[in-house]
């Protein structure tokens, strides 16, 4: 299987999802109202992975930004997540943030929210 | 006719202390232009960048509700952030179908009857629900816009009645009608042409 790489533009993430290693990384800010298609690609990779790789995932985010179409979509990747998680799947997110920035609140919303193993992790 | 008196609304928007309003079409290319503009204002302004995100956050979710949401013509609508001595506060206004009214006055009566508690929980929930293509579902833009703000979010509703009609249009119906009396058919139903005017405003309180 092929890795994932999506080029940011201003308004939406850096995707590199390495395969060999299992590193998925998401970077960034996303407030286009058109993100659909951007994250349904995202959840059809993820799903194709869980279903032909099926290796231990560790998910890096460093966001900046999302709006809320944006956030729901990040909701339903982290879902699947949750379900590979669930059924016996080796995965880790680490949620980072920069001190004082209230992308630390939606980190541990998530966090509480799922049960997947997630840390927030605070980086200068 | 008379020009439009361009200074007499920079003078009111300055009084008012508006340092930035949009007029027109919103555009899913235009939020990234305005965000700049309105980051730089606010930084050079001094503004600490938690206060800035606030403000970022809230303009996008009012502005982006415009664009889903006007009735009239997609994305027709206009916004504004003023800047005051202890508060910034955003207000967006577009047209929306009356038959609309008071299901939407409905939902952010409700949004802002919620604790901060329950503004998380219903929050969350709405995160979860299935996702439709192009739509969040259930206002997450709005109970965002709330939890940013922390305050409520204020809601004035003008009914704006006027006939949308154009010349085209009118000569178009004539004969639809004609047609229909010759069919022995029935001419359908004019559609709803009343509107009212929704502004939603957020305040967001300085750090002081």
């Amino acid at each position: 299987m092929e890795n994932f790489i999506l080029e940011p533009t201003e308004k939406t993430l850096k995707i590199n999802f390495n395969v060999p290693k299992g590193i998925f990384e998401m970077e960034g800010s996303s407030y286009s109202e058109n993100t659909w298609q951007f994250f349904q690609s995202l959840n059809v990779w993820l799903r194709r992975y869980i279903a032909e790789v099926g290796n231990p995932i560790t998910l890096n985010l460093k966001i900046n930004y999302l709006n809320s179409t944006s956030t729901k979509y990040l909701m339903d990747f982290l879902l699947i997540l949750e379900e590979f998680y669930e059924n016996g799947g080796k995965v880790k997110v680490n949620w980072y943030y920069e001190e004082g920035d209230d992308i630390q609140e939606m980190g541990e919303d998530f966090a509480a929210d799922l049960n997947l193993p997630l840390d927030l992790i605070v980086y200068d | 006719m008379e020009n439009y008196n361009l200074f007499d609304h920079y003078s009111k928007m300055k009084e008012k202390n508006i340092f930035f309003i949009f007029n027109g079409l919103f555009s899913d290319s235009l939020f990234s232009a305005l965000m700049q503009n309105i980051q730089t204002v606010l930084s050079e302004k001094g503004e600490e960048p938690g206060i800035i995100k606030k403000i970022f956050s809230v303009f996008i979710e009012l502005a982006q509700n415009i664009y889903l949401y006007s009735a009239e013509e997609k994305g027709d609508g206009i916004i504004l952030i003023e800047d005051h001595k202890n508060f910034y506060r955003i207000s967006a206004g577009n047209l929306i179908k009356n038959t609309e009214v008071c299901s939407f006055k409905n939902k952010i009566d409700a949004i802002n009857m919620l604790s901060k508690k329950e503004l998380r929980e219903l929050y969350l929930k709405k995160l979860k629900s299935p996702s439709e293509p192009g739509k969040t579902g259930g206002n997450i833009g709005l109970l965002i816009a709330a939890r940013k703000s922390g305050n409520p979010i204020d809601i004035n509703i003008c009914p704006v009645k006027r006939d949308a009609e154009t010349l085209k249009n009118r000569i178009f119906n004539l004969l639809f009608s004609l047609f229909c009396n010759l069919k022995k058919t029935k001419f359908p139903k004019a559609p709803n042409k009343n509107w009212s005017f929704v502004e939603l405003s957020v305040r967001i309180d300085k750090n002081i």
